[in-house]
């Protein structure tokens, strides 16, 4: 397990220095480190698409952002992420909880838990599940930045509940 | 007035830093073809969204004055982030708002812009400046008034500009999306630099 401590500071470490996205339950210990115990910018959009287009607004102004929100609002965010990131490539680092894993989960979350890697890997997004340990999750978020950096893609790290404490 | 013609006359009184958003359809082509340059970032898809990246841009930028040409079709199904940018209320950002009332590239369907005081919603949620306008005339005054050096209003400011049907012929935007965006950036760093 990674602590939300360290998991914001690994972010800050790595120059992420824009923040905007909706919340969701299983990323409100990241969202909260951030904004109040980091103080970066942490930017409430009303829309997960709203956040993809002030992040990319940010992007074109010199800084590197991240977008949080929950899988379900990556739903409302396919045709964003399809006709404005890839289409510009916009390297911005989505942090996207995975709600509905393995179908256990209220009803509301069940087929878009069972279609969020799939929907993903289908329009070109690189995603990676956060691992349990510590370790290899340092691992997945330095694979998400390589790609972000030398690349210039979107780049997805999917949590699950329990995996940042 | 027409589209094209407001938009000739926002352009005319830029200076030629500012950064400029345009909403998706006509509103992109009809800039490209008034007055192509690296400022501007054509959003090609992505309806609703040309406010939000002008307003990340804005927020990033403090320094940088950042210019939206929104279409009342693309405001309404964003309408949220005139919230956001109420809130943050960043006194760079100017945002037009070109209402014909309609979906023109789609074929001119109607939108509840008739009815819907759009003006009114953005001085509810913060905006420091709002106008409305109707014709040439009254839009350059208002640019120049928000725009003129001699002035120093306080933004965000939204400026409603009313636009009649008609269309000119306009080619799409031939520039690849890619070089867009690193022609933007480009153009972005040399301006730091220097």
């Amino acid at each position: 397990m990674t602590s939300t401590k360290d998991f914001c500071v690994a972010l800050k470490e790595k120059g992420f220095d824009f923040y905007t996205g909706v919340p969701c339950s299983i990323l409100k210990g990241v969202i909260n480190y951030l904004s109040e115990d980091l103080d970066l910018p942490y930017i409430p959009a009303t829309r997960e698409d709203e956040a993809i287009g002030i992040a990319t607004g940010a992007y074109l102004a010199g800084k590197k952002p991240v977008v949080l929100m929950q899988n379900s609002g990556m739903g409302n965010s396919i045709g964003t992420l399809a006709s404005l990131v890839l289409l510009y490539e916009i390297p911005l680092l989505l942090l996207i909880s995975w709600r509905g894993f393995q179908g256990r989960d209220a009803p509301e979350h069940i087929l878009m838990g069972k279609s969020t890697l799939k929907l993903l890997v289908e329009i070109g997004v690189p995603a990676r599940v956060l691992p349990k340990e510590k370790e290899k999750a340092e691992e997945t978020l330095l694979e998400a930045v390589k790609i972000i950096n030398e690349r210039s893609l979107p780049t997805a790290i999917i949590i699950k509940r329990g995996v940042i404490e | 007035m027409r589209r094209y013609e407001a938009i000739e006359e926002i352009t005319k009184e830029l200076k030629g830093d500012e950064l400029v958003i345009s909403a998706n359809g006509k509103i992109s082509r009809e800039l490209f073809s008034i007055r192509d340059s690296a400022c501007n970032f054509y959003m090609l898809g992505s309806m609703g969204l040309a406010s939000s990246i002008g307003f990340g841009l804005s927020l990033s930028l403090p320094y940088k004055r950042v210019v939206v040409l929104d279409g009342d079709g693309n405001l309404l199904m964003n309408l949220g982030s005139l919230a956001t940018i109420g809130h943050f209320a960043p006194s760079n950002l100017l945002h037009f708002l070109l209402d014909n009332e309609m979906h023109a590239s789609t074929g001119g369907q109607r939108t509840v812009s008739s009815k819907v005081r759009l003006e009114e919603i953005a001085r509810a949620v913060g905006y420091k400046t709002v106008k409305k306008v109707s014709s040439v005339q009254e839009l350059r005054t208002v640019v120049s008034e928000i725009l003129g050096s001699d002035s120093e209003r306080e933004g965000p400011s939204f400026v409603l500009a009313k636009i009649e049907s008609g269309e000119r012929e306009v080619p799409r935007v031939s520039h690849e999306p890619q070089f867009i965006k690193k022609r933007f950036l480009t153009n972005l760093s040399n301006f730091t630099v220097t």
